[in-house]
């Protein structure tokens, strides 16, 4: 007798629950505008991946695949694209570089410093998801969170714990998008008004096109010189970089800052929602500890930067805003913009966009940096 | 606990790592930063000299200009002086 299988007798609980965050992400996407590009693709990839029966997230690799075409094409995306391969995170660094303004930074190097300390919440994250009894390669995926850099988490949870790279990744790309609900609050818990208010000299000094492009050059030869492993992002985020500033191949640098990058988007968020099947959680549900842990890392980011900003407003000569610390986590221009917000916000004269953009491009460099040394460290 | 005792060198050498690495690069480009503002002025009084020439080139060719126009001028002004004085001259055949 012939019979027809009705998906929403196979749907389980946690399918259903699924579904409902993929709504929830698409209504943030489209009521809120809190970051569209990133979320509605997401929640999309969630909901179509916790489909019953449609398989749409069915990766390649699947016991349950006998032939390629039953692999959903959101499983193939997630699988070549995230997993093995790793694929999608490295181009996009290439088409963040090709985007990527280096010259508030490398007029202002001090900024690096910022981008550094804004790391702190990634080490802070590790030690917690150690006590929360994660195993060392799953804490470090956990921990990258702090970086707030979405394609650097993918990266580094895709080499050292694939199994939770949809949490990781959701987790990061959400913190990401509510990067202006998140930062204002620790912003104001750790800085005075008066020190806000702080207006900076406005201009920066002018950097020439052949500086940029010895930057370009320089910088990836000297970090994947100390730091290999951080090879794939920081030697694409410079290479688009220097597409870029060379001038020579602007059809091409239009290219990545535009359909290239879009494409890629497209890719990468569905891959990132088609990687949270029901199972994950069902399976595990310590994992959602991650989203409060990537929370933690993510706020304790901040707060670092943040702190030696206000050691550098004291050490400087000159006027110096300590929100910049903020920017260095590196969820670009995002930060930037909070920092830009709320020193107008402070004192309406105040000017900060161009200044926080040099700690929000350390940051990118900070993080893939300190997955690069997570990359470096050997598990037993 | 084993992990944690493993964790804690892993969190300090990570911190270590990204400020050492992180302040070497803020170093390089500063130092790269110098030595371009250097170039940068250099060439931009190289260009200002170079301007400067041109300039003093520039207003030397019009001064030329000037000068050979003033002399054509002057000659053609003779010679139209000279012209008129001829005409003015009784001709050779008018005779009486």
């Amino acid at each position: 007798m012939m019979g027809i299988q009705l998906g929403i007798f196979a749907m389980t609980p946690g399918q259903g629950i699924m579904i409902l965050v993929g709504l929830g992400f698409i209504a943030m996407a489209i009521k809120k505008e809190w970051e569209p590009l990133e979320l509605l693709p997401i929640g999309v990839g969630m909901i179509l991946a916790n489909l019953p029966l449609a398989n749409l997230g069915l990766m390649p690799s699947d016991p349950s695949v006998d032939q390629p075409g039953e692999a959903g094409v959101l499983g193939i995306i997630l699988e070549w694209g995230l997993r093995e391969y790793m694929i999608l995170p490295q181009l996009i660094f290439f088409c963040i570089g090709a985007m990527t303004d280096f010259g508030p930074l490398i007029a202002n190097p001090k900024s690096f410093l910022l981008g550094a300390a804004a790391q702190i919440g990634i080490y802070v994250a590790f030690i917690g998801a150690i006590l929360f009894g994660f195993n060392l390669p799953e804490a470090c995926s956990v921990a990258i969170i702090g970086g707030a850099d979405g394609p650097t988490t993918i990266y580094t949870t895709g080499q050292l714990a694939p199994d939770i790279i949809g949490v990781t990744a959701t987790a990061a790309y959400s913190y990401m998008a509510m990067v202006a609900l998140i930062q204002p609050p620790i912003i104001k818990l750790l800085t005075s008004k008066r020190e806000r208010a702080i207006q900076m000299k406005p201009m920066m000094r002018p950097v020439s096109q052949r500086e940029r492009i010895f930057f370009a050059v320089l910088a990836p030869i000297v970090i994947i010189l100390l730091i290999p492993k951080s090879g794939p992002l920081v030697g694409l985020l410079f290479a688009g970089n220097l597409f870029r500033e060379s001038k020579v191949v602007e059809r091409l640098t239009k290219t990545a800052q535009s359909s290239m990058v879009d494409v890629i988007t497209i890719l990468l968020m569905l891959g990132v929602g088609a990687s949270m099947p029901a199972t994950l959680i069902e399976n595990n549900p310590r994992i959602l500890l991650v989203l409060v842990l990537g929370l933690v890392a993510f706020a304790v980011g901040t707060a670092g930067g943040v702190l030696l900003g206000k050691v550098m407003s004291r050490l400087s000569k000159e006027p110096y805003n300590p929100m910049l610390g903020a920017a260095g986590v590196s969820a670009v221009p995002m930060a930037a913009r909070v920092v830009h917000h709320m020193g107008q916000e402070a004192n309406k004269k105040n000017y900060l966009l161009m200044h926080a953009m040099g700690p929000n491009a350390a940051g990118v460099i900070g993080s893939a940096v300190a997955a690069g040394y997570f990359l470096s460290l050997t598990f037993d | 606990m084993e992990n944690l005792d493993r964790a804690l060198p892993v969190m300090l050498n990570g911190l270590l790592v990204v400020f050492v690495v992180m302040s070497l690069i803020a170093l390089l480009t500063w130092g790269m930063g110098q030595i371009f503002i250097r170039l940068d002025a250099k060439d931009a009084e190289r260009k200002k000299a170079g301007q400067a020439n041109a300039d003093e080139e520039k207003a030397r060719k019009q001064a030329e200009k000037l000068r050979k126009k003033a002399e054509r001028e002057k000659a053609k002004a003779e010679k139209t002086e000279a012209d008129e004085a001829d005409e003015a001259a009784p001709k050779g055949d008018e005779t009486p």
